[in-house]
């Protein structure tokens, strides 16, 4: 047996996700439909996330999906499957930043309007003291996207894959294309500007008990797994 | 405020790697010796992580109940062009060939005949039969059969094939 269909039997077996873009590639029209269904909400929020637009970020998790298919015949797995998705999805918003360098009017600055375009602490200032509990959710969820659209791209990107995606350094360095140092490097710069962007926010949040004070006992259990009580994830509106 | 952080950049990333389970054992463990030893790494490190859950607040998008469908249809109307964009190639080629081969079939008949008329046999300027060829191509064939002229002579002066006959 050719060593190219082992490795494929073998990353099939590994992730699910392999299989089904092989039936995808084997021209099964209902592993396709599967797989849109299986990642849209993922690939949605990611897009979101780095292209900072709703409408824009649809556009191009669709247009991502459609470049899956059309390149089903070059698939050969190495990788779990996500990989893959998300490298043809960082190729796509890059043509976007590319994009806006050369129409700048065209970009959509997250600070541009609305509430946004004041600065956090005038934002929380002004509207965070109200009673209602999902309100404060909101305005949070927005300095926090605020905080986001500060990093650079490629900080951007390695954030979301790592908090979103839980995707490992290794994973993260395979999507960009770059080494592992430079991947630990980015997320430590991004992580040390929010941690100074959002310090006033988070000695509010831990003054008043939302988030948790305590250390993960050893390093698998990672900022991924609080001892504390951890806030809602808040969830946008699908949008029709 | 939080005050500044007092690590240095390699220490922070060290201790981010630590937070996100990246570091192999020997160097956890000298993580966690300093994190133990010293109350700024501490510090650091709840600060980072408090940090991190703030991420929990960015909206996660869910995609509308059409997205799915919307994409198969693009996906059915991109196939369907990409049909007659190749059906419309494959014409095209086609087209080509047979232009080609007829291009070459032509060339190749007027280099016959030019070679016919340059060959050191072929007095020049041509004889009456050979401009007789020229002028009635559709005399060849018979030509090539009787390989006289004769005939042929008797034919371009008969009236034979003349209309009112």
């Amino acid at each position: 047996m050719p060593a190219q269909s082992q490795t494929s039997i073998q990353m099939a077996l590994r992730d699910p996700d392999v299989a089904l873009m092989l039936r995808v590639r084997d021209d099964d029209p209902q592993a396709f439909e599967e797989l849109v269904r299986r990642y849209q909400d993922r690939l949605l929020t990611v897009m979101y996330h780095l292209v900072g637009n709703r409408d824009e970020a649809d556009d191009l998790a669709q247009e991502v999906f459609l470049r899956v298919y059309r390149h089903r015949k070059e698939y050969h797995p190495q990788a779990k499957f996500s990989t893959w998705l998300f490298t043809i999805a960082h190729h796509l918003a890059q043509n976007v930043y590319r994009r806006r360098q050369r129409k700048p009017e065209a970009q959509l600055d997250l600070s541009d309007s609305g509430l946004l375009a004041q600065q956090p602490q005038e934002l929380w200032c002004t509207t965070l003291p109200g009673p209602d509990a999902q309100l404060r959710h909101e305005e949070l969820s927005q300095v926090v996207q605020w905080a986001m659209a500060q990093l650079n791209e490629r900080q951007r990107l390695a954030v979301v894959l790592n908090k979103f995606e839980d995707m490992s350094y290794q994973e993260i360095a395979d999507i960009m294309q770059i080494s592992v140092k430079a991947v630990k490097s980015l997320l430590s710069r991004a992580r040390a500007q929010l941690r100074q962007l959002l310090a006033p926010y988070v000695q509010m949040e831990m003054r008043s008990g939302q988030l948790p004070r305590a250390l993960p006992h050893n390093a698998t259990d990672g900022p991924h797994a609080p001892a504390g009580s951890q806030p809602q994830p808040h969830t946008a509106e699908p949008h029709e | 405020m939080s005050e500044p952080s007092s690590l240095s950049e390699q220490e922070r990333e060290e201790l981010i790697a630590y937070l996100d389970g990246e570091l192999d054992a020997e160097a956890a463990r000298a993580v966690e010796e300093k994190l133990q030893r010293h109350p700024a790494w501490r510090r650091e490190a709840e600060q980072l992580q408090a940090t991190w859950q703030m991420l929990d607040f960015l909206p996660q998008a869910h995609a509308p109940a059409s997205f799915t469908e919307r994409t198969l249809t693009v996906l059915q109307a991109s196939q369907a062009r990409q049909r007659r964009y190749q059906r419309l190639r494959r014409l095209l080629t086609y087209t080509a060939w047979a232009a080609a081969v007829a291009c070459a079939a032509f060339l190749g008949f007027q280099y016959g005949v030019s070679s016919h008329l340059r060959s050191p046999d072929a007095p020049w300027p041509p004889s009456e039969e050979v401009l007789l060829l020229l002028e009635h191509r559709s005399y060849w064939p018979y030509y090539e059969k009787l390989g006289s002229f004769t005939f042929l002579k008797q034919l371009d002066q008969s009236d034979l094939f003349q209309e009112g006959n």
